[in-house]
C-alpha cells in the first residue's frame, strides 16, 4: 500500500493535498503549480493535462477539453450538457454505442466518455503526486459538489478505477471544506454551518449541521454559471469601452490584445483583493486609427470595481439567504461560515457575507482554493478504509471486494510491463515494446522482483529477500531476524510485508500483504519475536515466527477483510483484557484467558467466522459483573487451611501464640476434612463440620490480621506486587517480592534499618502502582508521535498500527534512517 | 518462587535501558522527519516567492520588447534627439536583461519554423498560413524565460494553423 491522497477534482482547476508528519499541505504538479487546470488534450498520440492542454487550446479547441465536470453523468439531453455545447468547441455528442442518458466527447478522432477525461486528469494529478512524494500513491478520496446525484458520484468513482486508484470514499466539497476547519470534531453541540463556494464558473452554497463525527446536508442552492470568471469580464469590458471611447476604435477586433488584455484584467481583479486600486499597463500592442502606438495606462479602483461587481455579488447573497430560509432557518442560526473557492478572495465577497452574518462567524484561516481537498485528505488519514458505495461497509485498505457485499474495489487498469531497454510501460501481454520496438524478453528464472521485507516500528524495512533472489527460498536460506515488542504485555503483532527497493523507508515500497501473530500473555516489553520470510514457488510470501524459546506463534497471512476483522477484533479484546488488569478479578482473569487462548485457536486454524463471532461474546463479556462464585465447599476449605498454615509458617514469628489458636484450628478442620471420603457424596452431617470450622479458622485468621498492623502491611504488598504487578511484568514482580522478603527477614532479626527500609520499599511500590495505573494510559503512535488510548490497536491520528514490532538491531534503524548524516 | 533472580534482574535492567533507548531514537526519527518536511516546505515557499518576483521584472522587459519593436521599424526617421533618448531607454532595457541573467533568470530561445510544444509554448495566436504545417511557429509574441535551468514562464506564440 502507497501513499494516500485528497483531490479536489474542480471544475477549472484541481488540487492535490496530503496528510504528512507535519500535518496537511497541498502537493505541487510537475508544473510546480499548487493547482493544476482541469484541461485535458492531445498531443503526439498522448494526452495532456492542465497547462500544457492549455497552451495548445488555441491551436486545436476541438481536441481541448475543459469543464468536463459538468458532464458527468448526464445524459445528452440535459439542458447542462446543452449549455456546455454552446460554450465551448469540443464535440459533444451520443456515444455511438450508448444510449441517450449518456455522452461522449471527440479527441484525436476517438470518443471518450467524461469518465474517461476525469480519469486522464486524475492520472496526472496521481503521477505528479508520486513524483513530489517519492512514493507511489494508491488510495484517493475525492470530493464532488453536493447536488452531484448518485449517478454522478458514481462516475466520479469510475474515473478514480480508471486512473488506478482505490477511491476510499466520496465526499461531498462542503463537507471537506468543514473537515479541513476541523468543524467535525471536539464539541458536542451540533453546529450549523455555511459554506460559500465560489469558484471560476460555478457557485455552489450549503448548509451543513456538524455534530462530533458526522455531518448532514440541511440545504443546498447555487447557480452553475456564475464565478470567478464573470468578474474579469467587467474588468475587460471596462477596459475595452474607455479604449473605445478615448480613441475610437474596437479593440475587440484584435486577438493578440484582447488575450493580454484578459490576462491583464484577470491580475487586476486579484491584485483588487490585496489592494485598493490596480494598474493595468498595456504598452506597445494597441495602435490608434492612423496607426498611433497607444499605451494603456489605467488605474482601476477597488471602489469602480465593486460598484460593478455588486449585482453578481448580489445574486449570491440572494442565493445565501434563499439557502438558510429553506433550510428552515433564520440567519442567525449559522454558527460559523466558511469560503471555498478562489474567487471567495474578492473583499466585496467577504463583505458581503460578514454584513449578512456578522463578521466573528466567517472562517478564513485556510486558504480558500485548499480548504476542499485539504478536508479530503483529512477524512482520508484519519479513516484509513474503502467505504464500500453499495452497502458503507468499511473495508481494510487492502480489500480487493467488499466483506459485506462482494462489491468489488478492483482497478479499471490492465497491468504493464516495463520495456527493459527504454523503460516505456508496455501492455502485460505485450512481446515487443510499442515505444522502443525492442524484444521484452521472458525471464528465465524465477526471480524476486524486487526486495521483500517486514516493517518495524519508525518505518524500518528488514530485508529478508534480496531483488534478483530466486525463490522459491531454498530451505537453508530462510533464516530467522529477531525483533522486539514494543509494550508490555502485548498481546498481537502485526507484521506488514513490504516489496520494493527502497531500502530507507518500508511504506515507500509496495505492500504485499500482512501477517498477525498473537502472543500469549505477560511478556515483558522488548520480548524477542523470531521471524523468518520467504517465497514459494509462485513467489508468494510465507512467514512463521517464534518467541525466543522456539514457541512457535503461528502468524496468519491476512488475505480478505474477513480475516483482518477478526484479527481486529482478537487484538482489540487482548488489549482490553490486559490493560483492565487489576479491574478484572484474578479468577475471571483466568476464565477470560482460557477463552482468549479459545479463540486465538479458532483464528490459527483459520476458522475466521468462529472466531470471530466468540471474539464479540467474549468481548461483551469483559465488561460483565462477575457473578457470585459457587465453588465446592471443600476447595474453600482446603484454601483456608493452606492459607492459615501459610501464615504460621512464614508469620510465626510476627504473630506470637496467636500461632498455637491457628494451629489448633488448623487441626481441626484439616480433621473434618480427611474423614469425607474424595469423590462421593459427603454426608450431609460432614458438610456441616467442614463449615463449621472453616468459617472458625476463617474469623480467627481475620482476627490475627487485623491485630497486627505490620502483617496485614505484609499481606497487602504482596497481593499488590502478585495481582498487579506480576501479571504484567513478572521479571519485576519477583524483584520486587524478593525486596519486600528481604525486610520481613530484617524485622524478624530485629535490625534497627527495616523501619526504615519498609517505608522505602512502600514508597517505592505506590510509585510503580501509580506508573501501572498511569501507564495504560498511552499507546505512543511510533508513526505520527499521537498518544493513544491503552486499548487503542490503531492510531487515532494516523490510522498507523500500533502492535507492531521494531528492530532488534539498532544498527537497523539507524543504517536505515540516518543515511549518512550521524556519525 | 523463584529465589535467585538476579541474573534476571540484571537482563531486565539491561532491556529497560535499551527500550527506553530506542524509544528515543525513534522519536528522533520522527522529528527528523517532520523537520525534512518543515525544510523542503520552507524551501518551496521561498523559491515560489522569488519566481513571482522575477517573473514581475520579466513582465517590465516585456513591455520594453514591445515599445521596441515598434519603434525600430521607424527610428531611422526620428531625431537625433529622439535617437539618443532611444538608445538611453535601450540601455536601461539591456541593465534589466542583465540583471535577470545575473539572477540566473535567461530567455528560452523559440525557433520560429519550428513546431509549438506544449511544454514551451503558449499559442495565443493562430495563423492559417499554406505551405506551412500546423503547428509551426511563425512569431514569438513574448519570450519564454529560464530560471536556473527550469522553465518559469513559457512564450507565447504565433503558430500555424491551416482550417
Ligand atoms: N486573489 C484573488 N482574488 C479574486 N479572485 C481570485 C483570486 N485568485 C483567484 N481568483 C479567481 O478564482 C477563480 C478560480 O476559482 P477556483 O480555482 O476555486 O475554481 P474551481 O474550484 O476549479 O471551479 P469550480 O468550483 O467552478 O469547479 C478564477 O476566476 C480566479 O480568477
Ligand atoms: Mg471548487
Ligand atoms: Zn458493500
Ligand atoms: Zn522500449
Ligand atoms: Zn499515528
Amino acid at each position: 500500500m502507497g501513499k494516500i491522497i485528497g483531490i479536489d477534482l474542480g471544475t477549472t482547476n484541481s488540487v492535490l493535498a496530503t496528510v504528512g508528519v507535519k500535518g496537511c499541505r497541498v502537493i505541487q504538479n510537475k508544473e510546480a503549480e499548487q493547482m493544476t487546470r482541469s484541461i485535458v488534450g492531445i498531443y503526439k498520440n498522448d494526452y495532456l493535462v492542465g497547462t500544457p492542454a492549455l497552451n495548445r487550446w488555441s491551436l486545436a479547441p476541438k481536441d481541448t477539453i475543459n469543464s468536463i465536470k459538468r458532464l458527468m453523468g448526464r445524459g445528452v439531453s440535459d439542458p447542462e450538457v446543452e449549455k456546455v455545447k454552446s460554450s465551448y468547441r469540443y464535440e459533444i455528442m451520443e456515444p455511438s454505442d450508448g444510449t441517450r442518458d449518456s455522452v461522449c466527447v471527440k479527441l484525436g478522432g476517438k470518443e471518450f466518455s467524461p469518465v474517461d477525461i476525469s480519469a486522464m486528469i486524475l492520472k496526472k494529478l496521481k503521477t505528479d503526486a508520486q513524483a513530489a512524494l517519492g512514493e507511489e500513491v494508491t488510495h484517493a478520496v475525492i470530493t464532488v459538489p453536493a447536488y452531484f446525484s448518485d449517478k454522478q458520484v458514481a462516475a466520479t468513482r469510475d474515473a478514480g478505477r480508471k486512473a488506478g486508484l482505490r477511491v476510499m470514499k466520496i465526499i461531498d466539497e462542503p463537507s471537506a471544506a468543514a473537515i479541513a476547519y476541523n468543524l467535525d470534531s471536539g464539541e458536542k453541540d451540533a453546529k450549523v454551518v455555511l459554506v460559500y463556494d465560489l469558484g471560476g464558473g460555478t457557485f455552489d452554497i450549503s448548509v451543513l449541521m456538524m455534530t462530533a463525527g458526522t455531518h448532514a446536508i440541511l440545504n443546498k442552492e447555487g447557480d452553475m454559471w456564475l464565478g470567478g470568471d464573470d468578474f474579469d469580464k467587467l474588468i475587460v469590458d471596462y477596459l475595452t469601452d474607455y479604449i473605445e471611447t478615448e480613441y475610437r476604435i474596437d479593440p475587440k477586433s484584435d486577438d493578440r490584445f484582447m488575450v493580454t488584455l484578459k490576462q491583464e484584467a484577470k491580475k487586476a481583479k486579484e491584485m483588487l483583493s490585496a489592494a485598493r486600486a490596480a494598474q493595468i499597463l498595456i504598452p506597445g500592442l494597441l495602435h490608434d486609427s492612423s496607426g498611433n502606438m497607444l499605451d494603456i495606462d489605467l488605474e482601476i479602483t477597488r471602489e469602480y470595481f465593486e460598484k460593478k461587481a455588486s449585482p453578481l455579488v448580489k445574486r449570491t447573497v440572494d442565493l445565501a439567504k434563499l439557502a438558510v430560509q429553506n433550510a428552515h432557518l433564520n440567519l442567525e442560526d449559522i454558527d460559523c461560515v466558511l469560503m471555498a473557492g478562489n474567487a471567495t478572495c474578492i473583499p466585496l465577497v467577504q463583505h458581503a457575507m460578514e454584513k449578512l452574518f456578522g463578521s466573528e462567524k466567517i472562517l478564513r484561516s485556510i486558504h480558500p482554493k485548499y480548504c476542499v481537498a485539504m478536508g479530503a485528505a483529512i477524512v482520508a488519514a484519519s479513516a484509513p478504509q474503502i467505504e464500500c458505495p453499495e452497502c458503507g461497509w468499511k473495508n481494510d485498505l487492502t480489500a480487493e471486494k467488499c466483506e459485506k457485499c462482494n462489491y468489488m474495489f478492483d482497478l479499471d487498469v490492465r497491468p504493464t510491463k516495463t520495456c527493459p531497454h527504454c523503460s516505456h510501460e508496455n501492455d502485460i501481454d505485450a512481446k515487443t515494446c510499442s515505444a522502443c520496438g525492442e524484444m521484452i524478453p521472458l525471464p528465465p528464472e524465477p526471480t524476486a522482483p524486487f526486495a521483500y521485507g517486514i516493517q518495524t516500528a519508525g518505518d524500518v524495512f528488514n530485508v529478508f529477500i534480496q531483488k534478483n533472489d530466486k525463490y522459491p527460498t531454498p530451505e537453508e536460506e530462510r533464516k530467522f531476524q529477531e525483533f522486539k515488542t514494543i509494550y508490555q504485555n502485548q498481546r498481537s503483532v502485526s507484521i506488514p510485508v513490504y516489496g520494493g527497493n527502497n531500502s530507507e523507508k518500508a511504506s515507500a515500497n509496495k505492500k504485499q500483504g500482512e501477517a498477525s501473530a498473537m502472543l500469549p500473555p505477560n511478556l515483558p516489553e522488548g520480548a524477542v519475536v523470531r521471524i523468518k520470510l520467504w517465497l514459494d514457488a509462485d513467489g508468494a510470501f510465507d512467514i512463521s515466527a517464534q518467541l525466543e524459546n522456539g514457541t512457535d506463534l503461528q502468524p496468519r497471512i491476512l488475505r480478505g477483510g474477513k480475516d483482518q476483522k477478526a484479527e481486529e477484533k482478537i487484538r482489540e479484546i487482548g488489549s482490553k483484557i490486559a490493560y483492565k488488569g487489576d479491574g478484572i478479578p484474578p479468577k475471571k482473569k483466568v476464565i477470560l484467558e482460557n477463552k482468549y487462548r479459545k479463540v486465538i485457536d479458532l483464528y490459527n486454524r483459520g476458522d475466521m467466522e468462529d472466531a470471530y463471532a466468540f471474539a464479540t461474546e467474549l468481548d461483551s463479556e469483559i465488561d460483565k459483573p462477575v457473578l457470585p462464585e459457587n465453588g465446592s465447599l471443600l476447595k474453600e476449605a482446603r484454601g483456608t487451611s493452606n492459607f492459615a498454615k501459610y501464615i504460621v509458617s512464614e508469620y510465626g514469628w510476627l504473630i506470637g501464640t496467636d500461632a498455637y489458636q491457628l494451629n489448633a484450628l488448623i487441626a481441626e478442620l484439616d480433621g473434618a476434612i480427611v474423614k469425607t471420603t474424595p469423590g462421593s457424596e459427603t454426608a450431609a452431617k460432614d458438610q456441616e463440620l467442614i463449615k463449621e470450622k472453616k468459617e472458625e479458622l476463617n474469623r480467627a485468621l481475620n482476627d490475627v490480621i487485623d491485630d497486627n498492623n505490620l502483617l496485614n502491611v505484609f499481606l497487602s504488598m504482596h497481593a499488590e506486587i502478585s495481582s498487579r504487578i506480576m501479571p504484567l511484568n513478572p521479571v519485576e514482580g519477583n524483584s520486587l517480592t524478593e525486596e519486600l522478603e528481604r525486610i520481613e527477614i530484617e524485622f524478624k532479626n530485629k535490625d534497627s534499618a527495616a523501619t526504615a527500609k519498609l517505608n522505602a520499599f512502600s514508597q517505592k511500590l505506590n510509585n510503580k502502582l501509580k506508573e501501572i495505573k498511569r501507564e495504560p494510559e498511552n499507546r505512543k503512535c511510533t508513526e505520527c508521535g499521537a498518544v493513544n488510548s491503552p486499548n487503542a490497536t490503531r492510531c487515532a491520528s494516523c490510522g498507523a498500527n500500533l502492535d507492531v514490532l521494531k528492530s532488534a538491531s539498532i544498527q537497523n534503524i539507524l543504517s536505515n534512517s540516518f543515511k549518512g548524516d550521524i556519525k | 518462587m523463584p529465589k535467585d533472580n538476579d541474573a534476571n534482574t540484571k537482563e531486565f535492567m539491561a532491556q529497560e535501558i535499551w527500550n527506553e533507548f530506542i524509544t528515543d531514537v525513534l522519536e528522533i526519527i520522527r522529528k527528523k522527519r517532520e523537520l525534512e518536511q518543515e525544510k523542503a516546505e520552507k524551501e518551496l515557499e521561498t523559491e515560489n516567492k522569488i519566481k513571482k518576483l522575477l517573473l514581475r521584472f520579466i513582465e517590465v522587459s516585456d513591455s520594453f520588447e514591445n515599445v521596441f519593436k515598434n519603434i525600430d521599424p521607424v527610428i531611422g526617421e526620428a531625431d537625433s534627439r529622439t535617437q539618443s533618448w532611444v538608445s538611453n531607454f535601450s540601455t536601461i532595457y539591456n541593465m534589466l536583461q542583465r540583471a535577470l541573467k545575473e539572477c540566473g533568470v535567461v530567455p528560452a530561445e523559440t525557433l520560429t519554423g519550428s513546431k509549438a510544444s506544449p511544454y514551451w509554448h503558449n499559442v495565443i495566436e493562430t495563423v492559417s498560413q499554406s505551405g506551412f504545417e500546423d503547428e509551426t511557429i511563425v512569431e514569438e509574441i513574448k519570450k519564454g524565460y529560464l530560471f536556473e535551468g527550469k522553465l518559469i514562464r513559457m512564450a507565447d506564440v504565433k503558430a500555424v494553423r491551416n482550417l
